[in-house]
């Protein structure tokens, strides 16, 4: 199975998710702002990277975790990308595509588009790291639930 | 080959460049606009709002597929996400033909037929969005000489 967590810019909530699902952030307790660093892509994507399917590795199951950008699309990038894959023959059911922004907070906006857009990276980082701190856990129960997900999907192959 | 034209809301653009493609509208009839309106697929209905609207519109004189496809303005971003998408199943992205028919024209015209649209007002928009193509036709007919050229 793949997964593919997307958010609107591609470099904080979906790479949060697909770390915590590969075990590069805890799941236990909040890390810390050299933990966020320190995971590939997080806070780096501009807005040329935007659509691209980053792989982030693979969880303790062998599935395929990735990440990539949607912007506005919302939960019709998820429609589009099944309507390509319908019209080359793939299966679609292959993939768990994971919108991870109605976990986002006010403060990872402001945080993210200062620093990604307004490229103000001294401002919008730890404005982003903190907000992205008080919606960890969130993150954390998406991830158990795309887990749990993943184990009915294999259960039933 | 599949060749997809990207659009926007109701993909009017898209489907005025699938039928130039495809040979079904001529630019130097003078009723054009007629044309259009006769067209079953130059009009989507409120199922064509939704980003994610994919209609397959037929194939052209050399076998491709032609499709139109809302994807609400985000072209580039489509594109990259096709491209990578076809990747990571072995698929050569060259298949796809991606041709982004949407910011070849926006002016204040394109926001109204929107906002018509949403109101529910689709007889109206529809034949706005008519005239609108028509006075856009060249620049449609230049993006689909440029698809036209890699055939012949």
């Amino acid at each position: 199975m793949k997964v593919l967590y997307n958010c609107f810019g591609g470099s904080h909530s979906s790479i949060t998710a697909a770390a915590i699902h590969l075990g590069l952030l805890p799941s236990n307790r909040i890390p810390s702002n050299q933990e966020f660093l320190s995971v590939p892509y997080y806070d780096a994507q501009i807005a040329e990277d935007h659509g691209k399917i980053r792989f982030m590795g693979f969880d303790e199951h062998g599935n395929h975790v990735y990440i990539t950008s949607k912007r506005n699309l919302g939960r019709h990038y998820a429609l589009i990308i099944s309507k390509i894959a319908n019209i080359v023959n793939i299966d679609i059911n292959e993939w768990i595509i994971v919108d991870t922004m109605p976990y986002v907070n006010l403060l990872m906006v402001i945080g993210g588009y200062t620093s990604r857009r307004l490229r103000w990276i001294n401002i919008g980082r730890p404005i982003v790291i903190y907000g992205n701190k008080l919606s960890y856990f969130k993150f954390v129960h998406l991830v158990e639930n795309v887990k749990y997900s993943l184990r009915r999907a294999n259960f039933k192959q | 080959m599949i060749i997809i034209y990207l659009d926007s809301h109701c993909c009017f653009r898209a489907a005025t460049a699938a039928a130039l493609h495809l040979g079904k509208i001529s630019i130097n009839n003078p009723n054009l606009i007629s044309e259009l309106l006769h067209l079953d697929f130059f009009y989507s209905g409120k199922e064509g709002l939704v980003p994610g609207y994919c209609k397959k519109i037929g194939n052209d004189h050399w076998g491709n597929e032609i499709y139109i496809l809302n994807v609400a303005g985000e072209a580039q971003l489509i594109k990259r996400s096709i491209h990578d998408f076809l990747r990571l199943h072995n698929i050569d992205p060259k298949v796809f033909l991606i041709v982004d028919s949407c910011s070849c024209h926006k002016n204040k015209l394109d926001i109204f037929i929107y906002i018509l649209l949403r109101l529910g007002f689709y007889e109206l928009a529809k034949i706005l969005a008519a005239y609108y193509q028509t006075k856009q036709i060249l620049k449609i007919q230049k993006i689909v000489n440029e698809v036209i050229q890699e055939f012949e």
